[in-house]
């Protein structure tokens, strides 16, 4: 017994007990290969089973490694024929595949050290051994025995990963030379589908552990890029998703030689480019010929950066392609990594879909919640046969109740204001009795006594089994009541001003109107009286001033039918108004007051105003505001005439604007915002309801009130509202 | 006194009284001139002439009593007769404590007219 190595050492120690122990070189006879009559080649039958492992290697990855064994099986003749892999520490050989008469034997092994696979590997060249076990006595145990062994060795990329072999049980084969050229391209084919299959591996479990780990879209795509960037070669590898309107690829990650989302291609619409086709029609694209393909990118960018393959891959969720994955490599794309990236696009595809759905999902909840709590809103569900409730959080906030309170009716009884009760129970017995729908209003008294006003509505269904139930909302109106109340004080006020200033007003304004003509009446009829009673009568005068007593007749029966006309309509009224006409009818009912206050009064009506759609007497209560406004806040000024202007105009855009000029006290920047508001006020005696009122009517006219400083002093109020619709102007309309 | 041909100015606003009443100012025997606002007539050349003025107090720009008050200040004491469209009650007292001879509401009668006139020039 000789032993040539130290590494042998411990395993030949353990064979000092056993007798005959060959010596290595023995077992070993590769040169005989060459020297065995050898047979013809059947490339026919070696082609066909590549290609059969070819295909198997897409269809079922999984075991690639038992048909490869097969194949080997098959084209060599063996008996048995099978893979050694190293394991991850290095320290033994496993049989991971195994054909033929040791097919029992998967899963054994042999020892990295003290074996013939560990020779192989040791050496780096094809070895046959004959009756191994004479040296590797443990080999004995293994039925049935070795007779010869052709092992060859695999690498991928420079790293030692295991042999394949093929074994005779007895000498009814021997291995030639046809064997080594068969088992050497299986050699090569088994590194290549083991390196393709570790890749498949840890690209895959990079994916999954993405989509595991990642919380945001963002996040899961770019470790998916990178993953393919990282174990397929890829130069660069991005992932686009398509918009929700499905227009447009938006990149989502990108990774490899770019990693920002910006740029040329960060969006990319559909059909468009070689990737809006991929996704467009639902279709993988892989080439290895970039630099000719002008739907790819520019041929300058491929050369110069030496790309040479392209992969593209639709990512499809439920038939829609919602997205696309692709890579650029400086090496050719094989089929192996193709089909990897055709496998990790479709996880992928379900990913986004998932964190898409689960985004929507946070999303809607928490909208509902937000909505909830905005709209002091809450929503409810009552089981009627078993009284069961449950309340939305913000029921609970409404009821001012702890979410830990289990809901009853007796509870919510508790917080019914003790005059709502009654109203309750009756709502409650029947929707008990006939399951309608119902909607009512009561109040919560609420422990510190305040008052809450709900609104309460719901919607009875009834399940398979035909139990009763309610879905219903709860929103506290409390403020709106409340706004209410307040707006129907303030409109009773308002009332009341308006009697009162407008009685004031309107009688005066009658009484001008109407006394000025009667006096010339009075006094036409006294002069024609004498004219005709002097000697000789003057017919000539007296029938002058007969005519001039008509005309002041029909001028004061104007003045009633005008009057009639600006203070008859008591309702909101839409026609067509002239808002010059308005404004003259104002002036004459304020002008006493606005002489009163000392006011000059400019009027620069536009002749060719378009008519507004409104309510007249609405507009006129908005311009006498505006006007009797402008008349108060000059009311101290008397270093300067108290001019007023009011202006119509048609605005730049469709509309007419009216502006109310005054030379006053101006505005104070910073109440400008609450000019509007209601109850503000700046008059010692005002009430603050003035242009909240007018502001408001404005708006229901579908325009706007605002005011500006003026670069003077004073201010000048303006509002404009929409011209109507048809295009008549106030010529037309008769206008005194 | 009506045979001297007194000018008696009216001022007013109004186009139905500057017609009217000049011309039934003749018929009593006087002159008469119209002006439709008080800056009009102070721009004139009858201030000085004028015997009597039957003057608006609502106008535009410079009312009746805005007038009264710059006569006054002229020492130009021409009697005033005020007419008015406007029946507020508080008025007159307040006109006539400032030295004026009348104040007729509108519309009023010819009698009515004439008596604040006869004062008017009584007291001139």
């Amino acid at each position: 017994m000789s032993r040539t190595s130290d590494l042998h050492q411990d395993v030949a120690d353990q064979n000092v007990a056993g007798q005959d122990v060959r010596d290595l070189e023995s077992v070993i006879s590769t040169p005989e290969l060459s020297l065995r009559p050898t047979r013809a080649p059947d490339h026919a039958s070696e082609n066909r089973a590549l290609v059969a492992l070819v295909e198997a290697m897409t269809a079922s990855p999984d075991d690639i490694l038992q048909k490869l064994a097969e194949t080997a099986l098959d084209l060599c003749r063996a008996h048995s024929a099978g893979l050694s892999l190293l394991d991850g520490n290095q320290k033994r050989f496993r049989w991971a595949a195994v054909a033929g008469r040791w097919a029992p034997h998967l899963g054994g092994g042999t020892p990295r050290g003290f074996g013939p696979c560990g020779t192989v590997l040791d050496r780096n060249v094809p070895l046959l051994f004959s009756r191994p076990e004479r040296h590797f006595k443990y080999l004995a145990s293994v039925a049935p025995y070795i007779e010869e062994g052709l092992l060859l060795p695999f690498y991928v990329g420079g790293r030692s990963i295991g042999t394949i072999w093929v074994i005779a049980h007895d000498q009814s084969r021997r291995f030639d030379a046809e064997d080594l050229r068969v088992m050497t391209n299986l050699s090569h084919f088994a590194a290549a589908v083991y390196a393709a299959r570790t890749r498949q591996v840890a690209v895959q479990a990079d994916v999954h552990s993405a989509l595991a780990t990642e919380n945001s879209l963002r996040g899961i795509l770019q470790a998916c890029t990178e993953a393919v960037a990282r174990h397929l070669d890829a130069a660069l590898a991005r992932i686009w998703v398509i918009t929700k309107d499905k227009r447009v690829l938006e990149l989502q990650a990108s990774a490899g030689m770019y990693t920002h989302l910006d740029g040329a291609h960060s969006r990319v619409p559909v059909g468009y480019l070689r990737i809006g086709l991929i996704v467009q029609e639902r279709t993988p694209y892989v080439t290895n010929d970039v630099v000719n393909d002008p739907l790819l990118s520019d041929s300058d960018w491929a050369r110069d950066e030496g790309m040479v393959a392209f992969a593209g891959y639709p990512l499809v969720v439920g038939g829609q392609a919602i997205g696309v994955l692709t890579m650029f490599s400086r090496k050719p794309i094989s089929r192996a990594t193709a089909e990897t990236l055709s496998t990790i696009a479709g996880t992928i595809a379900q990913g986004i879909r998932r964190a898409q759905g689960e985004a929507a999902l946070r999303r809607s909840e928490a909208f509902l919640a937000e909505g909830q709590r905005l709209s002091l809103t809450g929503s409810f569900s009552w089981r009627v046969a078993t009284d069961e409730i449950m309340w939305s959080e913000q029921v609970y906030r409404i009821f001012e109740f702890d979410q830990s309170v289990p809901v009853t009716l007796e509870l919510i009884g508790t917080r019914v204001h003790p005059e709502d009760l009654p109203l309750m129970h009756e709502i409650i017995e029947r929707a008990r009795g006939d399951g309608s729908d119902f909607e009512y209003e009561h109040r919560l008294q609420m422990p510190d006594h305040s008052v809450k006003h709900l609104h309460i509505v719901a919607h009875g269904t009834r399940d398979q089994d035909g139990r009763l139930e309610y879905i219903g909302a709860v929103q506290d109106v409390t403020q709106a009541r409340r706004s209410e109340e307040a707006l129907g004080k303030a409109r009773s006020e308002l009332a009341h001003v308006a009697r009162v200033t407008s009685l004031g007003v309107l009688t005066a304004s009658i009484a001008h109107e109407v006394n000025q003509p009667l006096s010339g009446i009075v006094i036409n009829a006294s002069t024609c009286l004498r004219m005709l009673a002097a000697d000789p009568p003057n017919v000539d005068g007296a029938r002058e001033t007969a005519r001039r007593m008509i005309r002041d007749a029909n001028r004061a029966s104007d003045v009633i039918t005008r009057l009639r006309g600006l203070f008859g309509k008591k309702d909101a009224k839409t026609d067509s108004v002239d808002l010059n006409e308005v404004a003259r009818g104002v002036i004459a009912m304020s002008m006493i007051e606005l002489q009163r206050s000392r006011v000059i009064l400019r009027l620069e009506l536009a002749d060719d105003l378009p008519l507004v759609t409104g309510d007249r007497v609405q507009l006129q209560q908005v311009i006498l505001n505006l006007l009797l406004n402008a008349a108060d806040a000059m009311s101290g000024v008397d270093d300067r005439p108290r001019q007023l202007v009011i202006r119509t105009e048609r605005d730049e855009g469709d509309g007419v604007r009216l502006r109310v000029q005054d030379v006053g006290v101006g505005l104070e920047p910073q109440y400008m915002d609450k000019l509007f508001e209601e109850f503000y006020t700046t008059k010692p005696a005002g009430m603050g309801i003035g242009l909240f009122v007018s502001r408001s009517i404005i708006e229901s006219h579908h325009g706007r009130l605002w005011a500006a400083a003026n670069d003077g002093p004073g201010a000048t109020f303006s509002f404009v509202i929409p011209r109507a619709p048809h295009n008549v102007t106030a010529d037309v309309m008769g206008n005194p | 006194m009506m045979v001297d041909r007194s000018l008696v100015s009216v001022v007013d606003d109004d186009e139905s009284v500057r017609e009217s009443l000049p011309d039934l100012l003749r018929e009593f025997g006087f002159a008469a001139q119209a002006f439709s606002s008080a800056e009009e007539f102070l721009a004139s050349d009858c201030v000085g002439q004028t015997r009597c003025l039957i003057l608006d107090i609502a106008m535009p720009g410079m009312s009746g009593l805005d007038l009264q008050q710059e006569l006054s200040l002229r020492r130009q004491e021409i009697p005033i007769v005020f007419i008015t469209g406007v029946e507020d009650e508080t008025v007159r007292p307040r006109v006539l404590e400032r030295g004026a001879v009348e104040c007729l509401f509108k519309p009023f009668s010819e009698a009515a007219l004439l008596r604040a006139l006869k004062v008017a020039f009584r007291v001139s």
